[in-house]
This record gives C-alpha cells, structure tokens and sequence, in this order.
C-alpha cells in the first residue's frame, strides 16, 4: 500500500485585516478586530482543518465565523448551529437557525486556548457542514454548524464580539482523498 | 498552493519507563507494555506550536483516570498549576465536572477493554501557558464519550509529556505528530 500524506498544509493567497500578517502558511493576528483568509479551500480537497491558538482581550468573548467567497464574507442568514458546553457541572446544548455567522466560538481572555474546526466541503457548490472542538479556560465547548447555500468558498473570516480583539496564530490543513 | 505534509512525526529524543517496557518504533511511535509511567523527551520543539498526540490501541489493569504531565528537560511539571473540564455521555446522561488546581490532570479514563484518544496539545513549546483538549472513545457500558479540556497556566516552555494511568498499569502505542505551519 502506498502511503501519502494525510494532512496538507495550505498557504492562503492572502489575508486582511489590521494586524493581520501571512508568514508562508502561518496567519498571525495581533490585537485584531477581524481576520480573513483568502484561497485556501479549492476543488483540490473536500474537506479542511483549521487548527487555531490565541486568545482575545475581553473574557467572555467569542469569534463568529463566516465563509467567503472571492474576498467578500457571506451577508447571508442561512447558518444554523449547534453547540454543546461543558462548564462546572452544568451541561448545556443549544440551536440557534437563521444566523448570519456559525455563532460564537468562545474563547479565553485569561490564557491561550485551541480550537479545531473542521470544514466539509466549503469549496463545493453545495451546502456546507462544520464542526469545532474548542478548549476554552476551565470550560469545553464543542460546535457543529451548516451554511445552506449552495455556493463554491475559498476562504473564512472570523470577527471578534464585544468590541474586543484577538490575538494568535492559525494554519490551514486540507484532508487528502 | 499545499506548502507540504501537515503532520509531522516527532520522533522522541529518548524515552523513560517507571516500570515496565517501551520502544521507539521505525514510524516514530513508542509502543509501552505494563509500564507505570512513560515519559517522551524532545517530542515539542519551536518548529511547531501545536500537536497531535494519538494513543491507541491502550488497556489498562483496570478503570482508572489516565494522567498527564508537561514535562521540560526530562522533569515532570509537578506544581499546582492544572485544570480541567470534563463531559461525559453514557447513554442518555450527560454530566460535567471541573478539577483543579491540581498536580496532573487527565487525558480521559482507561478501562481493561480497548479504547483510542485524540489528545490535541496547543502551544506546549511556547513559553506561555497550555492548552490541550482530548477526544475519546471509551469502551466502558460498550461505547461511552470522555472529553476533557484542561489548562496548565505556567509559562514556561516544555519538550515532552508523561503519562500514566492513576494505578496500575498501561499497555498501547503513542505517536506524538507536529503540526506544519
């Protein structure tokens, strides 16, 4: 059996955003209000993972992700989520339909935490799934989203809530096939 | 516009049992036996911020918390500086809890029927605290869900992790991969 790598990493063909910088594949963000990602989902994969480390500057805050398409997010209400969190004792799920973004992700202000968010056929013209496994400060909070359009994306956004902004780095991976 | 492989195998430097036997296999694995503890040196490194370490197949003499330390030039992060949050579907419960501060934390539980852990450890080489989040499948009541996410809040930098389980013993194989930026 012939082996070949499972995971490939992607170099976005550009970012935006103030504070936002593209250093071959890596995208750093430093006290950034938005990020965006261009080129980086195509007809070469199915399905990606975006691996995320950072933090924001207010506690309490989240990022709410959109696709884009040709450098221009989605302006859509078509995303429905659902999440699943974990915090203390207290275990709580939650749908919301109708959104304008997948929702938002928490993350700490308090310490750097990770995320994996899983995209399943962005660039596909058909209506894209996602899935996050974040590890939020003393808490766990998992997502699962759709967007229902029918529409090819090559790249993401994400903006941070509350005024606040974000600080930290991702990398883009496509899932051979 | 794929700039290479995405996950890197990160072959320990060396390796250390408390009792029991481990190898480093061709792939970069280590593959344990009845050991009480296994330390992996030089697996985090300033090429990579974050990391995969995959743990199957794995049994354990019996249904324990299976534990982890950071672990920087062959010593163990031992302060009370670990938290966790945990939630745990079996069948239709689903319960949270939150441990801490504590001087290890868990990746999940262990039982003696087999199971296999995806524990992701975000920024484990940079000098600023730690995050890691594991995902599990547990063979305990036939199929049950284990997550937990936990923080360690030094700031210091480490090149490697020690498992082990709350007794007894481990059997399995761990790989530790980098993942390309």
């Amino acid at each position: 059996m012939a082996e070949i790598a499972g995971l490939k990493l992607i170099v976005p063909s550009s970012v935006a955003g103030s504070g936002v910088s593209l250093s071959g594949a890596k995208v750093t963000f430093t006290a950034a209000t938005s990020v965006s990602v261009n080129g980086v989902f195509d007809s070469t994969y199915d399905n990606y993972l975006i691996v995320f480390l950072g933090k924001v500057s207010s506690d309490g805050q989240g990022l709410s992700w959109k696709l884009r398409g040709s450098g221009t997010d989605t302006t859509d209400s078509n995303y429905a989520r659902q999440y699943l969190q974990a915090n203390n004792t207290t275990v709580a799920g939650g749908r919301a339909t109708g959104q304008s973004s997948i929702g938002l992700v928490p993350i700490s202000g308090i310490q750097d935490v990770g995320t994996h968010l899983y995209w399943y056929g962005p660039a596909i013209a058909q209506p894209t799934a996602g899935r996050s496994v974040t590890a939020p400060y003393q808490s766990l909070t998992d997502y699962a989203w759709t967007h229902s359009t029918s529409t090819s994306y090559d790249g993401f956004s994400f903006i941070v809530s509350g005024g606040a902004n974000v600080t930290g780095a991702l990398c883009v991976y496509g899932l051979s096939q | 516009m794929a700039a290479g492989d995405g996950l890197i195998s990160m072959t320990p430097t060396s390796i250390a049992v408390g009792s029991g036997t481990a190898s480093i296999n061709a792939d970069g694995g280590v593959d344990f036996s009845a050991v009480t503890s296994l330390s992996l040196n030089g697996v985090f490194t300033g090429d990579y911020d974050n990391y995969l370490i995959s743990i199957a197949p794995i049994t354990a003499s019996g249904t324990v918390g299976l534990r982890y330390t950071w672990r920087a030039l062959g010593t163990d992060a031992t302060g009370s500086d670990y938290y966790e949050q945990r939630i745990v579907a079996d069948g239709s419960s689903a319960t949270g809890a939150r441990n801490g501060p504590s001087t290890s934390t868990r990746i999940s539980t262990i039982s003696t029927g087999r199971q296999g852990y995806s524990f992701h450890a975000y920024g484990p080489y940079l000098a600023q605290p730690t995050a890691a989040r594991s995902v599990t499948i547990d063979s305990q009541s036939s199929a049950l869900i284990y997550d937990i996410a936990s923080t360690h809040g030094l700031s210091t930098s480490y090149d490697g992790i020690t498992i082990y389980p709350a007794s007894g013993t481990l059997t399995g194989t761990v790989h530790v991969f980098g993942y390309e930026e």
